[in-house]
């Protein structure tokens, strides 16, 4: 049974866990380029720190979902869903890395930061030298959370189409509300019908009352009736580039 | 002898505009010890952080050799002065010997050079390189840690030393002892050194001249001899503050009721 799984959906899976990765990766790798510079300018200009974590506080709180939303309409980015992912999910990776780089430098002891300075340290010097080998266990720290989070939100970006593991997430959940058997149950009932067997199916789906044979707890397709047709024209145009079960002699 | 550090009309109030000096001037012979004293919050680490500009004076200027701070670069000015603190703020990632020669690394000196001079200066301060040179700082006791501030101090020859009560958190013993180093290597060296410290003892031991704070102001910049000498009642207080329990200046404790 599980190698006839791993068989069946093995090489998906693992295109779909490389585009997963790839996309939080992607935005670690970018998230981290922005936010460990801005930590240090400001552990250096304390006075923009409550500013500006706030700002990313904040982004931190829009619900994913609406994230990906919001970027739709973007010129750029919405020509692309990978590029919407990775945005998105940068933006989500920017606080803990950017809360830890400033928490960590400016934990350093002063004493130590006063004596680096003193010693005629030259700015990039002490940075260097002394300031990021301090906070590394920090820097480290967020950059862990950060990526936990990602991959957490990956997942969702296969909402806008940026593919993922979230795929088979969404393509199981919507399977199972509108069949008894998942993907393959919906095909298999669509095969081998004309569009107006698809209609039929379409419309008891739709017409959903207590006494039908589907799931009790499955809502009625909503929609207007023009969108049930184009509902209908899709499935029926997918069934019809399969051939009809042959029945069994 | 010509002054090597010369201090005029400097004042500094910090950003709540409170007077922290208050138009000192002084000045300090090229190759000797000054030792500066005064209660807490008198202004004297304040004082000897303007002298490598990480104070900036409000007013007044300070000359080295003649030349206003100012007017140096600012990182020369700093390697040319040795900065040692009571808490010592060694780098606690690095090793001994990379602590010691870090400035050194910073001047962009080979691995060896570095290597080399660390762990001459651990020599000089009383640190047998052979054993202390790769222990991480938490390792140390506190005079040890003191030790390695003070080498490090030292990596780049500087000119002048700055010292922020060095031996403020030891025991007496081992403060003796370090005292004992301090005495012979500042003799040896002919540094000019600025040193910060609350105990009378050690700046008698140590110190040229004397320099007396009080609130901001200047009470005294003396010999040792002319300073436990004087009659200024500040000044006559702040000795006898150190000197009562030795000439029965106070009772003896009563006994327990």
């Amino acid at each position: 049974m599980s190698a006839g799984l791993v068989a069946q959906y093995g090489g998906e899976i693992a295109t779909l866990t490389i585009e997963h990765l790839w996309l939080a990766g992607a935005a670690v790798l970018s998230a981290t380029a922005v936010a460990v510079p801005a930590g240090v300018w400001l552990a250096r200009s304390p006075r923009w720190a409550r500013p500006v974590i706030g700002l990313a506080n904040i982004l931190q709180t829009i619900p994913s979902l609406a994230m990906f939303g919001f970027l739709l309409p973007l010129p750029w980015l919405g020509e692309h869903a990978a590029r919407i992912a990775i945005v998105a999910l940068s933006a989500y990776a920017l606080l803990p890395i950017l809360r830890n780089t400033y928490a960590g430098i400016r934990g350093i002891d002063r004493s130590i930061i006063e004596v680096s300075c003193a010693l005629g340290l030259t700015d990039a010097q002490r940075l260097f030298k002394v300031e990021l080998p301090l906070a590394a266990p920090f820097i480290l720290a967020g950059l862990r959370t950060a990526t936990v989070t990602s991959i957490g939100i990956a997942t969702i970006a296969a909402a806008v189409g940026a593919g993922g593991l979230g795929e088979l997430i969404f393509r199981g959940q919507c399977m199972s509300c509108h069949t008894w058997d998942g993907y393959r149950g919906m095909r298999n009932l669509l095969k081998g019908r004309d569009r107006k067997g698809v209609a039929n199916i379409v419309n008891v789906l739709h017409a959903y009352s207590p006494d039908s044979p589907y799931r009790p707890f499955m809502p009625p397709l909503v929609g207007t009736q023009s969108e049930v047709e184009a509902l209908i024209d899709y499935l029926s145009s997918e069934v019809s580039t399969q051939k009809p079960a042959q029945p069994k002699p | 002898m010509s002054s090597a550090i010369e201090i005029r009309d400097v004042s500094f109030a910090n950003a709540q505009g409170r007077l922290l000096l208050d138009n000192i001037s002084l000045s300090v012979e090229e190759g000797t010890t000054a030792a500066i004293l005064g209660r807490s919050g008198s202004g004297k680490t304040t004082l000897l952080r303007t002298l490598n500009r990480m104070v900036q004076p409000t007013s007044g200027e300070i000359l080295l050799h003649g030349k206003n701070v100012a007017s140096f670069d600012l990182i020369k000015l700093r390697r040319n002065m040795g900065y040692v603190i009571q808490e010592t703020g060694l780098f606690p990632h690095f090793t001994v010997e990379r602590n010691v020669s870090l400035v050194l690394e910073a001047e962009g000196r080979s691995r060896q050079d570095c290597l080399r001079r660390s762990h001459e200066l651990l020599q000089v301060v009383g640190l047998e390189p052979a054993s202390f040179a790769k222990r991480p700082p938490h390792q140390l006791s506190g005079g040890q840690r003191q030790r390695v501030g003070l080498a490090r101090a030292l990596a780049a020859d500087p000119e002048f030393l700055l010292m922020d009560e060095p031996l403020g958190a030891l025991d007496p013993l081992t403060r003796a002892e370090m005292q004992d180093m301090l005495r012979d290597l500042l003799s040896r060296l002919k540094k000019t050194v600025l040193l910060v410290t609350h105990d009378l003892d050690e700046a008698l031991y140590l110190a040229h001249r004397i320099i007396l704070l009080n609130e901001g102001k200047l009470l005294a910049c003396l010999s040792p001899t002319e300073f436990i000498a004087s009659r200024e009642p500040l000044i006559e207080s702040y000795v006898r503050a150190f000197r009562r329990g030795w000439h029965n200046a106070a009772p003896e404790m009563p006994p327990p009721k």
